[in-house]
């Protein structure tokens, strides 16, 4: 390829991303909630030993009216701890409740987790989390992908769905 | 017989003439050539939401102007479009065909048809058009998009912007342009508008993304969430319409110390959805996907059919909704306003001011400027419209201390005690903040500013009797207050702007301290802020 072409292109790359490049904290994305959640165990989780789970908060505004929780689906054994803590939170502190569970030998089981403030006049603010154990269950939820026709104008594809 | 012919050519020809026609349009393999007419409407099944998320309430919504095709399906898989058109406002549609007759389907996109005026289009992470079809059977075919189809988000989304389209009409007299949504269930990047492409988060281009969110991937879906589409229809509106000087970035509805281009722009995101809720519900209120008795004012963003953020802009309580520098405060002094005085000025400043604002950058300042330079208001109407602002602590009027701008117009100062300023001039010059104090030679004294809110940043200078300057300071240098609390000032970002120095005068006299805001002043602070002034000793 001549050499100037290539130089064309290499700046008209150049020009492309610098004029349009979005900073690298990306655009705003919708409004987060004032507490976030996170489920983690404590190692790792093996079929029919027990292990401690860690439910952290942590929170963006003060609250009175806090509370943390975690459910348990049936098949896991609950050996202690808390699943439920409820109580006043201040702003950029974490929060968390522990508990420790007897892992099923088979099965597929997810524990959730969640995280919720009351503010003023019905605000609320909430966050879920879950840890899944055992396999993963891929939902086949996509439609008939089907490929535009001749006569489909913009020559896109098409993702469609049938009706009964 | 002639009269008998007559009877057969006009009541059973024209019969058969429609069975053959599409009137019983068929499935079967048998090809059969003909023309007819197929006509229905579509509708697709919408999910009722109050404070609390959603209800477990469904209704079905018209599918309004959106394209439509019926579709031959041949006997090699390929497609022949026989015809096209679109649904009209109430989701009805006709289309006349001529040509094989077997193995039809309808087609409806989740895309507005050109004719309506309308450029939406909702398409998935491939760029691949939505839609939902079924099979034809006859000459009337009313399709149901259920909640249940994987379809059914991608029309609710045409539907939520096609209300969007319709109230910028009103506000604007026109259209917006073409607006692309690219939708997602599965993935959990989260949701938001993109002005340009990015590679990494704009690969499609401009457009809203619509993925939900990052809550541990439990259905954090915003496809039926109306308030957090309009959310982001709201940043569309203002790339179109407006402008926009939004960094961008991660933010959270309970900080109060934003950049103030941020809140603007989130503040407007957060103000749009209670602004078309409430026209919707004095328009034509069985659009709307909101319970009846749930306020319009009320954002919520469900996860799992349960409010992840639940918010009434128009009743959010106190702190931590606060300042300029907060969206919901931004979002509240909007909503305020349109109760006040309506949409159409508030719009006017997006639409005709704000656009020609080359710096400083468009902020809840910029707004407030164009208020005042579009309306002139009067002193009632002035007074209104501080008393809004003041409600959420937002001061873009004079302090108790105007007029101090110069030397001779200085107040005395009481050592010790902080005093809370606006840097604010009435007439729109830059506001001076000028203090006297006597100092007595050999004491170390303080100067110092905090608790800046609103975007404040202040530079102060000492000057001496004569009005030379003997010292200034633009930010302080220990950043008290952004971490931690100080002088009982909430930590703040905008801390990291406060000035501080020391003096010990040689001579005893009267000094002056003056304040300002500072001419290195960053474009996520602004020029309206609040702060406290303290000379200590």
């Amino acid at each position: 390829m001549n050499m100037k072409y290539i130089i064309i292109f290499l700046i008209s790359i150049t020009i492309l991303y610098s004029g349009n490049m979005v900073r690298a904290e990306g655009p705003a994305a919708k409004p987060a909630s004032s507490v976030k959640i996170a489920i983690e165990p404590e190692g790792t989780v093996i079929p029919g030993e027990t292990v401690q789970f860690t439910v952290t908060a942590y929170s963006q505004v003060d609250a009175d009216d806090f509370r943390i929780w975690a459910e348990l689906p049936s098949g896991i054994k609950f050996i202690s701890g808390d699943l439920d803590w409820s109580g006043p939170v201040k702003k950029g502190e974490e929060y968390f409740i522990s508990f420790t569970l007897l892992i099923p030998e088979k099965g597929t089981h997810v524990i959730k987790a969640g995280a919720r403030i009351k503010l003023f006049e019905g605000t609320v603010f909430t966050d879920r989390a879950f840890f899944r154990i055992g396999k993963n269950i891929k939902k086949n939820v996509k439609g008939k992908n089907v490929l535009p026709g001749s006569f489909i104008s913009d020559s896109k594809g098409i993702v469609e769905y049938e009706l009964q | 017989m002639i009269r008998n012919n007559i009877i057969i050519a006009f009541f059973i020809l024209p019969f058969l003439f429609f069975v053959g026609c599409g009137g019983s349009s068929n499935t079967s393999s048998n090809s059969s050539s003909g023309s007819g007419q197929v006509t229905g409407s579509i509708r697709y099944e919408d999910k009722e939401y109050d404070q609390n998320g959603f209800t477990g309430n469904s209704s079905y919504k018209a599918v309004r102007y959106a394209s439509v095709e019926l579709v031959k399906v041949n006997t090699d898989g390929t497609e022949s479009i026989l015809a096209s058109g679109s649904t009209d406002a109430a989701g009805q549609y006709s289309l006349n065909y001529s040509g094989d007759t077997s193995n039809l389907k309808l087609r409806v996109y989740a895309k507005t048809d050109e004719n309506s005026g309308m450029q939406i289009k909702v398409n998935d992470i491939s760029d691949n058009m939505f839609a939902a079809y079924k099979q034809v059977s006859g000459s009337i075919l009313n399709i149901d998009i259920p909640a249940s189809s994987p379809a059914a988000g991608a029309f609710n989304i045409l539907d939520v912007y096609t209300s969007g389209y319709r109230f910028l009409q009103k506000l604007s007299g026109i259209y917006p342009g073409q607006l692309n949504v690219y939708w997602e269930v599965d993935n959990t990047l989260g949701t938001w508008f993109c002005t340009s492409f990015d590679p990494t988060w704009c690969p499609l281009g401009r457009g809203a993304y619509i993925f939900g969110g990052s809550s541990g991937g439990l259905g954090d879906t915003d496809h039926y969430d109306d308030d957090v589409l309009w959310h982001e229809f709201g940043h569309f509106t203002a790339d179109e319409f407006s402008k926009d000087d939004s960094p961008g970035g991660p933010h959270f509805l309970s900080d109060n110390d934003l950049d103030l281009r941020l809140a603007w722009s989130e503040g407007w995101g957060g103000f749009f959805p209670t602004a078309i809720k409430a026209w919707l519900e004095s328009e034509d209120p069985d659009l709307l996907s909101k319970h009846p008795q749930t306020k319009a004012s009320f954002y919520v963003d469900t996860i799992n059919d349960a409010a992840l953020i639940s918010i009434d802009i128009g009743n959010p309580g106190g702190l931590p909704y606060v300042y300029s520098s907060n969206e919901v405060a931004v979002a509240k002094v909007l909503w305020e306003i349109n109760e006040s005085f309506g949409t159409q000025p508030i719009w006017n400043i997006l639409e005709d001011y704000l656009p020609g604002i080359v710096s400083p950058p468009v902020s809840m300042e910029t707004f407030w400027d164009g208020w005042l330079q579009q309306r002139a208001p009067t002193p009632t109407e002035l007074g209104q419209l501080e008393s809004i602002f003041q409600e959420r602590s937002i001061y873009y009027q004079e302090d108790i201390y105007e007029v101090d701008d110069t030397l001779s117009d200085a107040k005395t100062a009481a050592l010790g005690a902080g005093k809370t300023h606006y840097s604010y001039k009435a007439d729109g010059n830059t506001d001076n903040d000028v203090k006297a104090f006597t100092a007595t030679a050999g004491t170390t004294y303080t100067i110092e500013t905090y608790c800046l809110k609103n975007g404040a940043d202040t530079y102060i200078m000492l000057l001496d009797s004569n009005g030379n300057i003997l010292d200034f300071d633009d930010d302080r240098s220990d950043n008290a207050g952004i971490n931690a609390t100080y002088n009982n000032c909430p930590k703040s970002y905008f801390m990291s702007f406060a000035s501080k120095m020391t003096f010990i005068p040689s001579t005893t006299d009267t000094y002056y301290v003056k304040v300002k805001t500072s001419p290195a002043a960053p474009s996520s602070a602004g020029r309206y802020g609040t702060y406290t002034l303290e000379i200590s000793d």
